[in-house]
């Protein structure tokens, strides 16, 4: 922690309402342009925000929804991103200033359990692009999906297809416009879930009265664990 | 999961890896959930916040620099400064509202601190928390508030009913406090 002694008071003083994001918005300015030009400060900064990210580091974990996952992959591999778009720096801590380099006093995070991560499919059709986001977790059987796209007529339904190899396929229930539902996978159907396929199927309302799909095919799309 | 593990992982997400995001996803999303719901109380809003957050991890992993920060600051920062400019714009909002943004702080109120670990332990973990028992309730809580809820100074002297010069002094006089109570 002796760097943290190494600048005058002021200074460690503006980093800390630096990271706190205390500044006006010119004086924030003015310091963010001495970052680029003072190894010192970038590292006052650095080892304020190691500390008060502790604070937040006390907030208990929560396992957030499993729709997240997929909600997330869709827009992170989406659309390239402009590399411009990535220079946007937020603060000195993921700013590209030039790393100090500094071996730094372990400070320990509370422990980082892994969640397992569900399943995902994307349901996408040629013409309309993404149609609908799957969450299947092969463990509880719970599934969480959203209809993004190519939403129902009044009087028409969309109805969620589970196809496993040759088998035909298995009802999982109906989708909502613009909302995630949450369904049930029987437990006979839970294993094997990767590589099997996911079809939406236009359907009358309260679903297809056969148990097979009547309507048209409107989008498909493979289980995977990526 | 050890922090030589998360910036392998982050490295990996730098160079476009999708197993490594989902990895880093498996290993940190309950914890910057968390975070984020902390921040906004709020479940709806920190599900969305979460999926920003992690768009820009997977589109600015390389802008983190191993040993610079440990890869967990890294991460929780842009989980603390995303759901802060949230917070921020929704007091905004509330204020434009009539509805005075204190008491939009006041159900924010920041939960009291978990039991104070002993600085006998030498606990990193725990030095800024101990440091803060150190000052004054009210000049501890200013800093939290900052943190946490991302209060600003003219927050602040609202709440505490001084003027803002006074809030201004004060809560940098906390922070020295602070710098030489975690240098010692």
């Amino acid at each position: 922690m002796s760097e943290m002694t190494d600048i005058p008071d002021d200074d460690s003083v503006l980093a800390a309402e630096y990271v706190l994001g205390l500044l006006s918005e010119p004086e924030e300015d003015a310091f963010a342009g001495r970052l680029f030009l003072e190894p010192d400060l970038r590292r006052a900064c650095d080892l304020w925000a190691e500390h008060f990210a502790t604070l937040a580091d006390a907030a208990e974990a929560v396992r957030p929804p499993a729709s997240l996952w997929p909600a997330i992959r869709a827009r992170a591999y989406g659309p390239h991103v402009p590399f411009w778009k990535r220079l946007n720096l937020g603060t000195a801590v993921i700013g590209t200033a030039l790393a100090a380099g500094l071996a730094f006093a372990a400070l320990r995070f509370g422990w980082l359990e892994p969640v397992p991560l569900p399943l995902t499919a994307e349901l996408s059709s040629e013409t309309a692009g993404q149609v609908a986001r799957i969450a299947l977790d092969p463990e509880s059987g719970a599934i969480e999906a959203e209809l993004v796209g190519l939403f129902p007529d009044a009087g028409r339904a969309r109805e969620l297809w589970l196809i496993q190899g040759g088998n035909p396929p298995v009802s999982l229930g109906l989708l909502d416009a613009g909302t995630v539902v949450r369904l049930d996978l029987p437990a006979d159907l839970r294993a094997s879930l990767e590589g099997a396929v996911l079809a939406i199927s236009d359907e009358p309302a309260g679903g297809s009265p056969t148990g097979q799909p009547t309507g048209a095919v409107l989008a498909t799309g493979a289980v995977t664990a990526l | 999961m050890a922090a030589q593990d998360l910036e392998r992982l982050l490295t990996r997400v730098s160079l476009a890896d999708r197993k490594a995001f989902a990895e880093l996803y498996s290993a940190t999303s309950a914890k910057l959930f968390g975070i984020c719901l902390r921040i906004l109380s709020d479940r709806a809003q920190a599900e969305d916040a979460l999926q920003d957050v992690y768009v820009k991890i997977w589109n600015r992993a390389d802008a983190y620099q191993p040993g610079r920060v440990q890869p967990m600051t890294w991460l929780i920062t842009i989980a603390r400064n995303h759901s802060i400019d949230l917070l921020r714009k929704r007091r905004t909002a509330a204020t434009d509202n009539a509805d005075g943004d204190e008491t939009v702080i006041d159900r924010l109120e920041s939960h009291a601190p978990g039991p104070a670990e002993s600085l006998q332990q030498k606990d990193e973990r725990a030095r800024i928390a101990a440091c803060l028992e150190e000052l004054a309730e009210d000049k501890a809580d200013a800093v939290r508030r900052a943190y946490l809820q991302g209060a600003t100074y003219a927050e602040l002297a609202t709440h505490f009913a001084v003027p803002l010069n006074t809030m201004r002094t004060w809560l940098r006089r906390s922070l020295l406090s602070l710098r030489a109570c975690l240098t010692r």
